[in-house]
């Protein structure tokens, strides 16, 4: 009695979790796949057509247009934030006095929502009156209105997504920073090494496989970029901020071409899974 | 203090107020006058309740903050819940019970994890819409359950404890379940904590998938219900206001943060998660 009780305990802890798993999680990406190759309507499927969303996709200057929005933000973005990351972890890692203030400083983005955050550089964006305009104009400079010219939007956008970010980043290097042994340090400064040597050969190279967690993880969620776009610029101006998932959203839920969309988020996932593999395996023979 | 860490000091410090400033900025002009907005100036020159009492009355604009707030609370707590009776049972028969399939399901779970929120949204959306919970709070709410990261935190806590701890509890004529419930659960109490932390940050700040499966006030939770505050047009005369609302939907993060700010930095650490 005993035994078989024992038998069946492990499935009805695990059950419950298993089977919203395979409703919720498991049975939505397949079927993410399946919508992806039918024309489907707000009311459902209209006709299987095989490959024909995709190919429509890679015929479509604003499907092209969005892949290199998505690649210039990305091109953008991830430098910013590994180097941003990388120095404040440095300095935050060792004590100082008022230290708690400063992590506190970069930490306090880790729970503010993207919305709020996309509140608060718009606010600081704004044209003329914003906080940005006014220092520049501090220094006799003209004001940018950042948000309304195609250069600059998707750049700020980057500033937005960097702000929200950094926190979650340096929360992992300093774990890793952590991993070190002081006595590498003391050794440096026993031959009479700079910081900004140790910084080259010491710190760089043992966090290697935590910069490529940040890097890879930064790439991905350069990718799926959205709240930021969706509401400080909409994709505008002129489709300047109009990455793949804002494509996805419009196609979805402005022209309910529900299997175009989907077909965007496999590409989308397509083109991170290969991302991610690529620098997994360019950093593992490197280090 | 020596050179080094006085500039040290001082980079930080710049580094700091930069990074304080879009939500210095925010709190500070959500207690202006709307007028103040087209003034210019880095600090208000002159204060009021007033957003915060329009924020917490006002429903002319079509969403309410408070009904956001209501929902994000119910949210927060089924998905919290939720989450920890369905990963604390799970976690421990994945880590030290044996079922058939347990090492299949869990690789299957984890490659999901890998996925991008973004691949599934258009097929969770239709399946909601032929559940009929699109505009609901459990259409909101059930997509978050299978989240993984509950579980991988957990798992990993339960395989470390040791066999021996077990082995005395069997003696002692423990059954599975009761050594489970009496030895296991209280001593993974951190990791639950850190599990309940990170679920009810994540609960209250996620955008995508509400502002998909939502399009009326009864079920917004307040991302949303911001998002759609700054898209209303004729609230650019009422800037103030939407700071104000975007600051008191962020006081209960902002209280979480100061109070569990170590379990929300040990469920980020590469050990005890995210990859």
């Amino acid at each position: 009695m005993a035994r078989q009780r024992a038998k069946v305990l492990p499935y009805l802890m695990a059950g419950p979790y298993i089977l919203m798993f395979a409703i919720f999680a498991a049975y939505p990406v397949g079927r993410a796949i399946y919508m992806s190759l039918f024309d489907w309507g707000i009311f459902g499927p209209n006709a299987f057509v095989g490959v024909a969303n995709y190919l429509s996709l890679f015929g479509d200057r604003r499907f092209w247009s969005s892949v290199g929005v998505t690649t210039a933000f990305a091109a953008i973005y991830v430098p910013m934030i590994v180097v941003a990351s990388l120095l404040i972890a440095v300095l935050l890692h060792r004590r100082l006095p008022g230290i708690t203030i400063f992590r506190t400083a970069f930490f306090i983005p880790i729970v503010i929502n993207v919305a709020v955050a996309a509140i608060a550089f718009n606010w600081l964006l704004a044209p003329d009156v914003g906080f940005v305009d006014q220092v520049l104009r501090f220094f006799g400079l003209p004001g940018q209105r950042m948000l309304s010219q195609p250069g600059w939007a998707l750049f700020a956008i980057a500033i937005v997504a960097l702000w929200t970010q950094t926190g979650f980043m340096v929360v992992i290097l300093l774990a890793g920073l952590e991993n070190i042994p002081d006595d590498l340090y003391e050794a440096a400064r026993l031959d009479g090494t700079r910081p900004f040597y140790d910084l080259i050969y010491i710190t760089i190279p043992l966090l290697r496989p935590i910069l490529l967690i940040v890097m890879v993880l930064s790439i991905v969620h350069a990718f799926q970029i959205f709240g930021e776009v969706f509401i400080i610029t909409q994709g505008g101006p002129y489709g300047s901020t109009t990455v793949m998932t804002m494509l996805l959203y419009e196609e979805g839920f402005e022209r309910f071409a529900l299997g175009r969309a989907a077909a965007i988020g496999v590409v989308i996932t397509i083109i991170i899974a290969s991302l991610s593999f690529i620098q997994f395996r360019f950093f593992r023979r490197q280090v | 203090m020596r050179r080094a860490q006085i500039i040290r000091w001082f980079v930080l410090l710049v580094l700091a107020l930069l990074w304080f400033t879009p939500l210095a900025s925010l709190v500070l002009y959500s207690f202006a006058p709307p007028a103040e907005v087209l003034k210019g100036g880095f600090v208000p020159t002159q204060w009021t309740l007033q957003n915060y009492w329009t924020v917490l009355t006002d429903t002319t604009r079509g969403v309410s903050v408070p009904q956001g707030l209501a929902n994000s609370t119910i949210i927060m707590v089924c998905q919290v819940v939720g989450i920890l009776l369905l990963d604390i049972p799970a976690a421990y028969a994945f880590a030290r019970m044996r079922f058939i399939g347990r090492d299949v399901i869990f690789i299957l779970v984890l490659a999901t994890m890998m996925m991008p929120g973004v691949l599934d949204i258009i097929s969770l959306y239709d399946l909601m819409a032929n559940l009929g919970l699109i505009n609901t709070l459990a259409g909101v709410i059930l997509p978050g359950l299978p989240r993984v990261i509950g579980i991988f935190i957990l798992r990993q806590f339960f395989l470390e404890i040791p066999r021996e701890m077990e082995e005395a509890a069997r003696m002692d004529g423990a059954t599975d379940f009761q050594i489970f419930t009496r030895i296991m659960v209280p001593l993974a109490w951190p990791s639950i904590m850190t599990v309940a932390v990170i679920t009810a940050l994540y609960s209250w700040n996620n955008f995508l998938w509400p502002l998909i499966v939502t399009n009326s006030p009864e079920a917004m939770p307040v991302p949303v219900v911001i998002a759609y505050l700054s898209a209303d047009t004729t609230a650019v005369l009422n800037y103030t206001v939407i700071l104000a609302a975007a600051f008191v939907t962020s006081l209960p993060m902002i209280l979480l943060f100061m109070l569990g700010q170590r379990w929300i930095v040990s469920g980020m650490r590469p050990s005890s998660g995210i990859k």
